[in-house]
């Protein structure tokens, strides 16, 4: 580019007399002028109103200036109105340097006069040299594909997956089981509402709710929904608004297209194993549909224990079985990712019996038996000899709360207790019902009356510490030993549920290795900022909802889904990333290929290149010029804070 | 006038055929009026769904009629397959679902078969009077007003403004922020706690961004729905100060002689007549207090403006009305904290040192009245034995049965901060009835514990009183019984956040409800509790109801997204809406009171339906005592048919029957279920489809044990969770009435049953359906 | 001869502190006008670099201030500073500069007592020290 000499322009603000009172802006002005390219320098009384500004528009075109050096109160006020006159002159907003002279320098130097002015030459003098340093900032605009991938087909993500579909986007729904739902669907029924789990969101403009089961069909059928059951994301390149995914989509050796559920497959499979959807309290063929209201209602194979007799294969009305169906890759280009990875609950194995007696059970578990369309109908038993209990006892926060298992709280098992606890007791008002608690963690508006209703039907809540649990060979009953405010006693049951914790699903190490975003320890997936970046995480395009970031209620899961989809609209407005690019730059003849810019930035914007140089991906950058500093070849720098101007500044505020 | 109609079988690749005889179905059909066209298909859930369609386009027939799997799994495929075709299958088609309601629930083929005639035979009923479903299609104005200017509001904005929308902030201070940035510092403590540090770059965001107009000290006075939107009357208070000339030097504030008590600092620190709420303000503007200035109440003083080097100050400003057009308003106005002077227990406003955490806050606020300095407000030395009550006002059911939810923390917080950065040597004791230090939130509650020793005590606070001058104390009762009592120099009272006083009048001008506790009522409380029963009306933040920052800027952020999703599309309704046949209308308005939806408003010329709130359950038509409303493709006349023509079919076959009248959402997916797990049920119960039991009147229940009915069963959604809100509550009193009525002239009461299940209640409707089956056809 | 004067650098990060020291002039919370504030985006853009470029500008202090820890807009910024400053005063002791001419310090854009009070401190910490010792060999 054609080098222009600086013709810089300094507007000293009086701000009526606030200024000048403490600053002797007279010999301020006649100071600025006898600085280096300085062609115009003028007093102002007040820069900030309309006059002013038409004015500083008027001499910028007047006397040709091509920086801009405005000493006036903090660049936080008035910085954007400035940069607007600057652009309105015909002049790139990003040559504009101001010097604080109000707020850090008059108004609290204003016992110090001769310092303050003294002071304040310093301070226009750094503007000065700085200003001479500045360089024209563009504006760039990168093409973004308007799709989105989504990984987790729980409700968080089909909710995430429809708003964005029927917000414009093209959108890929990634699931790594056979069938979409999730936990929700496993939960029977589910609070604050105590309707059926499959209860779920309404259109915009049709209030009422919708079946999930009718909710679940909308996004298989939407046009601009893609799903892809039974696969996993496998590689990631790229940077928001053009990120490569690969993704690995398992056999599930019935073909979709061609299967009606009309179920003679199953008839005829010879294998039955326990279903881990209800689990194990029912059996499954190894040629299955985990529950009757799973979709897509499709069938899939377990190649864990089929044995590929082809008996299937035969009776299939539309041969839609291929026991030798491969693998396959997929590729796709999005503009975002929106993880809705979800959770899985703890298993207590050997705590408290569970393992070796089958009437230890989880309160999933007891889920499954409370869901009327579960395996036992709904209908309360025993699993060791199918007989109705008559003393159950709950201990909450098994593998939650507890430094040896998960140190933090799962925050929705004391209301999935209760919830049970009152359903039992709705159904079975005889049936005694004893809660074993640290703290009853029902909290905010909708859940609290859990605990009163629970009170109100007789649940007996017992705060304190478990301490054994033992089976008793002659009565058949589970004695609880625990301490309460200092004392020992004793409870027993012939029914134990635990209420274990929740940890992140299968899976979630190895997707954020894959999406290069952060985990906490306990492996749930941590948000950039939770004020100011709840949702987003450490990757610019990425974000996060529902119980990926930990144990969330259904509403918050649904409200996070949409609040992610806000920020993929956000970030892909237009179907652009634009940007000012105040960015990293790299120069490469200095480069060296260390790679310490790369690992010193924590939005992985820097990736060094095969040729051994930093790219900086510009859409990634967030400004902070870690990398400018860390760099020791002085290769990297953050445009309009390089080095040379951040030491103009230097030299400005420090020499005579 | 009949219409002509193509029937189409599927046979779910030949499977159907064991359960049912589809050739007497076919001949059945041929020979029942108004069919032009019967065909076999094996699957119109796959490969058949085109060819089904072009099949109805060539046969000229007005409607479809589709005997096959579950429509809600086979329909969409059809759809999507006339959608490719250009054909809009709304209001041709007439479902019937031949496995699930039928095939794999009765007990062999010919029960099967005949169960599947009378089905048939109620859905060509239907098909013989389908009109096409009409469509509201309403394309709104892509602008958005966001009330409210604390963290929600400023969220929301942020997220829509970075979508592209102009957005309108309206704030009723001089300054946005709100709560959230009066507070000094925030959970979860190891992040950036300062609340301004958060709440500062967003604020400075909302002044940057040119597509957001922000107006603040401003007041939303009334607003009217169109169908492209809100028009919304906007009251502009004079701040008496000229917003362009202030540079908020704040010489007026310095010179103004009076000062009174500053609500920012909760009342523990002046401020002037004239004044900026907070250093950190946004617009950093002047703001004349006129209810407190001089000049106002007592026309005298005129020192700003004499003062003021840019004579910005003027007296004369009066209010402006702005008028605003919007496409989506979004309601963000925050909460109050629980004034617990009403709890005499408790000593607050008796004894100074009984203070509230928002208090506390100020205390521990370096830019607050002590510049950070903790100390007791009555003699200004710092507390060592300082006590924090948690739940008041909460979990209570004499003041606020629900929990606050972020008391326990935000005592936790404090705590800590008293501990790490004023007196490491206080003793701290906070009484609780749960710590409720949720998900990551334990982590602060161990530290607090284990780390900071505070003192944790459950139990239930009975009386805080004086011993001695300056020292308090607080008697609890603790679990055991046992009254204990702990000294304090400093109470701290963790009270609950409760509704704005204003939100009652915002409801009003909004046309939006409040819950039982007066926050604003969310559509629906698991799946969606940022919209309202208003489209286009969102809600966000702890108007809604308690939570805290994180969970705020989510729901806002989700807000935006909704309401985004409403300006930007084209937005489109099937519309069911009740007809009005003026001249039976009586003017009596039962109709108005009854709708769930407020949809009906009564005028001179009867009923006026608004096509955006109507959602078609009908329950309006099924309350009118002269049958003067009718739901487009649901008319009575139509239901009394269909209920017949069953009826008849049955004599002819010599089969019981049993009406059984389901409604469109849990019980059509419990029919289809039931068919899921292949559960055998009384073959006679044929089911009859009605958008909700809100929609089905007493007469329709009679008629049918009139026509020589077996039995009638009504089947709908669980009573509390009615899709449609009333149906199912005022269904059940419909059949209480009749099975009184019945008794009462003689007849047999429990020949009409009514089950209110939710979609998965397989077993419990077999129950039903068993004791049925026993009762009824054992006569 | 006259009081010694020191000029002090002070790196100010554009997110928290700088905000402080506006909030300083606003409620007109004086400190000496020896420190003389730069603007950066995060303190982890200062690099030892600039630090040095400022003593040997004859600074005879620098100040680098960032936000409260695990408030840093760019997840860690903060901490790569302290610790880039931890490094450079080992080095400052070996070219006879003392260690205590450089601090850092996080504040939260609400410690408008604690940001003043640390540059008072500072001021006349380096008072005492004396001018640097830089700007002496190079005669000025």
């Amino acid at each position: 580019m054609m080098e222009v000499n600086n013709r810089v322009g300094v507007f000293i603000c009086r701000c009526g007399t606030e200024i000048a009172k403490v600053i002797d802006t007279k010999s301020l002005k006649e100071y600025a002028e006898n600085l280096p390219e300085v062609v115009f320098a003028t007093e102002h009384d007040f820069l900030c109103f309309k006059e002013g500004l038409e004015f500083l528009k008027d001499a910028i075109e007047k006397y040709k200036l091509n920086r801009i050096v405005i000493a006036a109160c903090s660049p936080r006020l008035h910085e954007i109105t400035f940069r607007k006159v600057l652009e309105k002159a015909g002049l790139n907003p990003f040559l504009l340097e101001i010097a604080n002279i109000r707020e850090q320098c008059a108004w609290v130097h204003s016992d110090d006069p001769e310092g303050a002015t003294e002071k304040a030459k310093h301070l226009l003098k750094a503007a000065v040299l700085r200003a001479t340093t500045l360089e024209e900032i563009e504006e760039a605009s990168v093409p973004a594909s308007f799709s989105v991938l989504v990984i987790g087909g729980g409700i968080a993500g089909i909710t995430a997956a429809l708003k964005l579909a029927e917000y414009g986007f093209q959108v890929y729904l990634v699931e790594k089981n056979a069938t979409l739902g999730g936990k929700v669907l496993q939960l029977g029924t589910v609070f604050p509402t105590e309707d059926c789990g499959v209860c779920m969101v309404p259109y915009v403009l049709e209030r009422h709710r919708k079946c999930l089961f009718k909710y679940v069909q909308m996004v298989l059928t939407h046009p601009r929904i893609k799903v892809f059951t039974k696969s996993v994301v496998e590689n990631v390149e790229g940077f928001i608004g053009n990120f490569k995914v690969t993704i690995r989509k398992n056999p599930r050796y019935v073909d979709e297209e061609k299967c009606v559920a009309c179920g003679i497959c199953e008839e005829v499979c010879p294998i039955e194993v326990p279903n881990e959807f209800d689990l194990g309290l029912s059996t499954r063929k190894a040629i299955y549909m985990p529950s009757p209201h799973v979709l897509p209602r499709t069938y899939v194979i377990d190649e864990d224990c089929c044995n590929k007799c082809g008996e299937c294969v035969k009776i299939c009305p539309f041969n839609a079985i291929n026991l030798n169906e491969k693998p396959q890759r997929i590729e796709l280009n999005v503009g975002a990712i929106v993880v809705a990875t979800g959770f899985k609950e703890f298993k207590p194995k050997g705590i408290y019996g569970y393992g070796s007696y089958p009437d230890v059970i989880t309160q999933l578990m007891l889920a499954r038996m409370l869901d009327p369309s579960g395996p036992t109908g709904g209908r309360l038993v025993r699993v060791s000899d199918g007989k109705p209990p008559s003393k159950i006892v709950m201990i909450q926060c098994v593998g939650s709360r507890d430094p040896k298992t998960n140190p933090y709280c799962s925050n929705i098992c004391c209301t999935i207790a209760l919830k049970h606890a009152r359903n039992i007791k709705e159904l079975y008002p005889g049936v005694e019902v004893t809660i074993v608690y640290k703290d009853i963690r029902v909290a905010g508006k909708n859940y609290e009356k859990y605990y009163t209703i629970c009170e109100k039907l007789g649940v007996r809540f017992v705060k304190g510490e478990v301490l054994s649990v033992v089976r008793n060979p002659e009565s058949e009953m589970f004695e609880v030993e625990l301490e309460s405010y200092g004392k020992r006693m004793k409870l027993f049951a012939d029914l134990l549920v635990l209420s274990c914790g929740f940890t992140p699903s299968n899976g979630a190490r190895e997707l954020a290795e894959v999406l290069n975003i952060n985990l906490r320890q306990d492996g749930f997936f941590v948000a950039a900022h939770p004020k100011l970046a709840p949702i987003e995480t450490n990757v610019n395009g990425i974000f996060l909802c529902g119980a990926a970031q930990g144990p969330v209620y259904i509403a918050e899961a649904v409200n996070q889904a949409i609040a992610a989809s806000s920020k993929v609209a956000m970030s892909l407005a237009g179907g652009n990333v634009k940007t000012y690019l105040t960015k990293a730059i790299v120069n490469e003849n200095y480069c060296i290929g260390c790679r310490v810019c790369e690992m010193s930035c924590p939005f992985n914007a820097v990736k060094v290149s095969s040729q051994g140089i930093s790219r900086v991906i510009e859409t990634m950058c967030r400004e902070c010029g870690i990398c400018a500093a860390e760099c020791p070849a002085g290769a990297m720098q953050l445009r309009n804070y390089r080095d040379e101007q951040i030491n103009a500044t230097i030299t400005g505020v420090l020499k005579e | 006038m009949a219409i002509s109609i193509n029937v189409a079988f599927c046979t779910c690749g030949g499977v159907l055929e064991k359960y049912i005889d589809f050739n007497e179905l076919e001949n059945y059909v041929k020979h029942s009026g108004n069919v032009v066209n019967v065909k076999k298909y094996s699957a119109l859930c796959t490969y058949d769904s085109e060819k089904v369609i072009q099949d109805f386009a060539k046969s000229g027939a007005k409607t479809l009629l589709i005997a096959a799997c579950s429509k809600y799994i086979c329909l969409p495929m059809l759809e999507k397959a006339a959608n490719n075709l250009g054909i809009d299958l709304a209001g041709l088609v007439e479902f019937v679902n031949i496995r699930e309601q039928c095939a794999w629930v009765c007990n062999g083929k010919r029960e099967a078969t005949d169960k599947a005639k009378l089905m048939i035979v109620a859905a060509l009923e239907r098909a013989k009077e389908l009109k096409p479903v009409k469509k509201l299609r309403i394309k709104v104005k892509e602008t958005i007003l966001v009330i409210g200017g604390g963290v929600a509001g400023i969220q929301a904005s942020l997220d829509l403004a970075n979508q592209g929308f102009k957005v309108y902030l309206v704030e009723s201070s001089p300054s946005i922020g709100g709560t959230a940035a009066s507070l000094y510092r925030t959970f979860p403590t190891d992040e950036c706690d300062c609340a301004i540090c958060v709440k500062g770059s967003k604020m400075a965001e909302i002044i940057a961004n040119p597509n957001i107009e922000l107006l603040t000290y401003c007041e939303v006075k009334e607003v009217k729905r169109y169908p492209w939107g809100f028009k919304v009357k906007v009251v502009k208070k004079p701040r008496y100060v000229n917003y362009d000339r202030c540079t908020g030097c704040g010489i007026c504030a310095e010179k103004c002689p009076k000062t009174v008590p500053n609500e920012w600092d909760k009342g523990l620190s002046q401020r002037k007549a004239i004044y900026i709420p907070f250093p950190h303000a946004i617009p950093f503007k002047y703001t004349i207090d006129s209810s407190q200035c001089l000049h106002f109440t007592e026309g005298s003083c005129n020192i700003c403006e004499e003062v003021c080097p840019y004579n910005a100050i003027d007296f004369n400003q009066k209010p402006e009305e702005l008028e605003l057009e919007v496409g989506a308003i979004i309601v963000a106005t925050g909460f109050e904290e629980f004034d617990p002077s009403s709890l005499p227990q408790y000593g607050y406003g008796k004894y100074k040192d009984v203070i509230t955490q928002l208090q506390l806050e100020k205390l521990l606020d370096p830019l607050g009245p002590t510049g950070g300095r903790l100390v007791r407000v009555s003699d200004g030395k710092p507390p060592s034995k300082i006590v924090m009550i948690q739940c008041v006002g909460s979990r209570d059911p004499k003041t606020n049965p629900y929990c606050s939810r972020y008391c326990c923390m935000e005592a936790i917080k404090n705590s800590i901060l008293i501990k790490t950065e004023h007196n490491p040597e206080a003793e701290i004791t906070i009484l609780y009835k749960d710590v409720r230090a949720y998900g990551r939130l334990e982590e602060f509650y161990v530290q607090a514990k284990d780390k900071y020793g505070i003192k944790f005590v459950k139990g239930e606070v009975t009386r805080v009183y004086e011993d001695k001058p300056g020292s308090l104390v607080v008697e609890y009762q603790d679990p055991l019984g046992n009254i204990c009592s702990i000294s304090a120099d400093l109470v701290v009272l963790s009270c609950a956040i409760v509704p704005k006083e204003s939100s009652k009048k915002l409801a009003k001008i909004l046309g939006i409800e409040l819950d039982e506790y007066g926050f604003f009522k969310e559509l629906d409380e698991k799946v969606s509790n940022v919209e309202t029963k208003v489209p286009g009306i969102f809600i966000c933040g702890a108007c809604q109801g308690p939570k805290n920052i994180p969970e705020t800027l989510v729901q806002a952020s989700a807000a935006a997204m909704l309401a985004a999703f409403h300006v930007s599309q084209c937005l489109e309704k099937k519309l069911s809406l009740p007809v009005l046949e003026e001249e039976l209308c009586a003017r009596c308005g039962l109709c108005t009171i009854s709708c769930p939806y407020n949809a009906l408003t009564l005028t001179e010329k009867g009923p006026l339906v608004d096509e955006l709130l109507c959602q078609g359950c009908g329950t309006c038509a099924s309350v009118c005592p002269n049958n003067a409303l009718n739901i487009v493709n649901n008319t009575n006349e139509l239901m009394l048919k269909q209920i017949k023509a069953v009826i008849n079919e049955a004599k002819s076959l010599k089969r019981k029957v049993v009406i059984t009248l389901c409604c469109e959402e849990c019980a059509h997916t419990l029919m289809d279920s039931i068919g899921f797990y292949r559960k055998k049920y009384l073959s006679e119960a044929v089911p009859i489809f009605v958008p909700c039991l809100g929609f089905l009147s007493i007469s329709h229940i009679l008629a049918a044990l009139n026509y020589g009915a077996d039995g009638v069963l009504l089947v709908g959604c669980p009573l509390e969770r009615c899709h449609f809100e009333q149906g199912a509550k005022i269904a059940k009193r419909k059949v209480e009435l009749i099975k009184k009525v019945l008794e009462e002239i003689g007849l047999i009461p429990d020949k009409v049953e009514i089950v209110n299940l939710s979609a998965t209640m397989v077993e419990r409707f077999l129950e039903v359906s068993n004791k049925l089956a026993a009762r009824l056809l054992s006569r | 001869m006259k009081k010694f004067k020191p000029t002090i650098v002070a790196f100010l990060c554009r997110w928290s502190a700088y905000g402080v020291a506006d909030i300083a002039g606003i409620s007109r919370t004086g400190y000496p006008s020896s420190i003389r504030i730069i603007k950066v985006p995060c303190s982890g853009r200062v690099s030892p670099l600039h630090i040095l470029q400022a003593f040997s500008n004859g600074a005879d202090g620098v100040l680098i201030f960032g936000c409260l820890e695990g408030g840093c807009h760019y997840i860690n910024g903060n901490l790569r500073a302290m610790n880039r400053v931890k490094q450079l005063k080992k080095m400052l002791n070996t070219v006879g500069l003392n260690s205590d001419r450089l601090e850092m310090h996080l504040v939260g854009s609400c410690n408008l007592n604690k940001l003043v009070n640390y540059m008072k401190e500072f001021t006349e910490k380096i008072r005492k020290l004396g001018p640097n010792p830089l700007k002496l060999k190079e005669g000025w």
